[in-house]
């Protein structure tokens, strides 16, 4: 079924719940990476990711087809996400500058975590990232999300974000060598 | 500076998940969203029921309440009107609607004799007598 296919069967009622099992079954994987590495917990994974769906269900009909329904989706569940970490760090009172000693103490406690100690570390210096450029430094290194598609979800420009990556694994490879 | 072999590139690393989710998470998500859906659109539906029974409610509300203001000051008023009359229950109600003398004669007639007995109708005839000028007694006879 092509993304057109898609739309037009989201769009009508009749079809709509088949077309949007469908959609869900595509993305969810997808959306639900993304959205765990912005927030670490898996719990607060599945809470937005189940948000952002029943978002889109009850959106469905004003999307207005000026970006792929790729991007569309990605855009709402990054906002949800970045929403979710602003509230946590709101409620915050010591801050290590980034405010993101919610997700470090996640990181620890996260009985999900399968990683090796190295990955561990790498995990820690990505959380030294400020949101947005940890948000492009994961869309990049983990997901190789193309940068025009990138620049769509985030609304920067190509350059910004690329320059911010340069940036972020430049940080990330100080921080995995001590220095 | 050179940087020596133990220096840590990211090309070095891994770029796979360290995470993972819980066993048959994916599985059980799509009936998640579902049953979120649709418990999202019978709340709508009751909302809009509802909508359309709330004028028809507030206006039977309104019904039973000035039903209710109404009925029991009504019923309260009788209730005392009863108390009122039972001394005098055992007056004949036509010798008043015929009398001559008022009413608050005779109450007063009452309250100088035991009202505990029984009054006989010739009890009634000699107050009734007894308020009677002479002449009005002369026509009478």
């Amino acid at each position: 079924m092509s993304e057109q296919e898609l739309i037009e069967q989201l769009k009508n009622k009749e079809s709509q719940r088949a077309a949007f099992k469908s959609l869900v079954a595509l993305y969810e994987r997808k959306l639900y990476w993304h959205i765990r590495k912005i927030v670490l917990n898996h719990d607060d994974t599945n809470d937005i990711l189940q948000n952002v769906f029943i978002k889109v269900w009850k959106n469905i009909d004003s999307f207005r087809e000026e970006s792929s329904i790729y991007t569309w989706i990605f855009k709402i569940a990054t906002n949800e996400s970045l929403t979710f970490l602003a509230q946590q760090k709101r409620r915050n009172i010591f801050s290590d500058g980034t405010g993101n000693e919610y997700l470090a103490s996640n990181l620890k406690a996260d009985e999900y975590f399968e990683g090796t100690e190295i990955q561990r570390k790498l995990q820690e210096a990505i959380l030294k990232l400020p949101d947005k450029q940890r948000l492009v430094f994961n869309m990049k290194y983990f997901d190789d999300i193309k940068y025009t598609d990138m620049s769509e979800i985030l609304g920067t420009s190509v350059g910004a974000l690329k320059a911010s990556y340069h940036h972020a694994v430049k940080k990330i490879e100080e921080h995995l060598n001590g220095e | 500076m050179e940087k020596n072999k133990e220096y840590i590139k990211l090309t070095d690393l891994t770029n796979e998940q360290p995470f993972k989710t819980p066993e048959g998470y994916f599985e059980m998500l799509e009936q998640q969203i579902f049953a979120r859906i649709d418990e999202d659109e019978n709340g709508k539906k009751a909302v809009g029921l509802l909508f359309y029974l709330k004028p028809i409610l507030t206006i039977a509300a309104c019904l039973v309440a000035a039903f209710l203001l109404v009925y029991f000051p009504i019923k309260i008023s009788d209730q005392k009107t009863a108390e009122n009359t039972t001394n005098t229950e055992n007056i004949d109600i036509l010798y008043f609607a015929n009398s001559f003398i008022h009413e608050s004669e005779v109450l007063e007639y009452l309250e100088n004799t035991n009202q505990a007995e029984p009054i006989d109708d010739s009890t009634i005839e000699s107050v009734l007598l007894a308020s009677l000028t002479d002449i009005e007694l002369i026509e009478l006879n």
